[in-house]
């Protein structure tokens, strides 16, 4: 069972009151995890969103270009989010996330977002829109690395 | 300016390629256009500027728009944005000001969806914030997916050189 105070650190969440909060919190479920667990696979579409309550997670996004594989490597901080491009578009998800340390996550499956959404209840596109928003800020961020590697390559002629 | 009930539908179908428009039906389409303005700007006029608060988004109906930067020091238009496209999308998801400065390069008009209403529309679960949302939700994640894999196209060319390999690990990648 997940309090709604615990998704007071979620970031993207501090548009939806209390009470929405709390009404989020009931549709999620707790999930416990172990030290090297898995939770999300590359490749594999992921069924759910999950949201960080407690613990380390390490993060590998992994891209192949010309046969070629490249990494970014991060850990993901309490409160944030991931396992949300996969939810939302069905397509299978770019990075492994294992457990580094025994942690807590909250989840709310695929469906049960939809219905949320179906309902009427202005929790589902407030949630939506938070998790648009977590996903903008992620491009920005990929963003400016392309802006760099292209001004480096330009420089360089490479 | 409201648009008129009578070209609604034709609006609606010249949107149909719009990445916030082609996931709804034409019902839907028209019900979100009517909580929208149609705006006429002059060539040359100013859309928004680079710093300004977000006040919704825009969809161009006719007419064409620079997002402008500096080269050498002349303004110039870095992207041309024409009929059917969105213009300030993602600050409005974001919540941000806007990151450039966007001009009208021809007589033109815009349907506009203040921030405002937007913000109504969700606090209400009304159905069309659902609409415009699961619209940018399409557009956002595919964004996101195109961009990680021209950051790691780039990446691998950097990375043919020691400089440049560091600069695309100081940027978090790794090979």
């Amino acid at each position: 069972m997940i309090h709604p105070r615990e998704l007071d650190n979620v970031s993207c969440l501090a548009m939806l009151s209390f009470e929405e909060r709390a009404a989020l919190a009931l549709r999620m479920i707790e999930i416990p995890v172990l030290p090297g667990q898995d939770i999300l696979r590359e490749g594999s579409p992921s069924s759910a969103a999950f949201v960080l309550l407690d613990g380390q997670l390490s993060v590998r996004k992994r891209l192949v270009v010309n046969e070629q594989p490249y990494e970014l490597p991060g850990i993901l901080p309490v409160g944030e989010w991931f396992g949300l491009v996969s939810v939302l578009d069905g397509a299978p998800a770019s990075a492994r996330v294992r457990a580094v340390t025994a942690a807590r996550l909250g989840a709310i499956g695929k469906e049960d977002f939809e219905a949320l959404l179906r309902s009427g209840d202005p929790v589902g596109p407030k949630l939506l829109r938070a998790w648009l928003s977590s996903i903008a800020d992620q491009l920005q961020r990929v963003n400016e690395s392309v802006l760099m590697l292209r001004l480096f390559l330009e420089q360089n002629k490479l | 300016m409201q648009i008129m009930d009578d070209r609604l539908d034709e609006v609606a179908r010249n949107l149909r390629a719009n990445p916030i428009f082609k996931s709804m039906g034409a019902v839907e389409a028209v019900s979100v256009l009517k909580a929208g303005t149609t705006m006429a700007c002059g060539e040359g006029e100013v859309l928004f500027a680079e710093g300004d608060p977000c006040d919704g988004f825009y969809v161009v109906l006719t007419g064409r728009f620079g997002v402008m930067g500096v080269r050498d020091g002349e303004p110039l238009a870095l992207a041309i944005i024409g009929p059917g496209e969105c213009i300030g999308e993602m600050s409005l998801t974001r919540a941000t000001p806007r990151s450039a400065t966007v001009r009208a390069l021809s007589n033109s008009t815009v349907w506009h969806l203040a921030g405002s209403v937007f913000e109504t529309l969700i606090a209400q679960g009304d159905t069309r914030a659902t609409h415009i949302l699961q619209g940018l939700q399409v557009e956002i994640c595919r964004r996101f997916r195109d961009e990680l894999l021209v950051g790691a196209e780039l990446a691998a060319r950097a990375s043919a050189v020691d400089e440049g390999r560091l600069l695309v690990e100081s940027l978090g990648w790794e090979v």
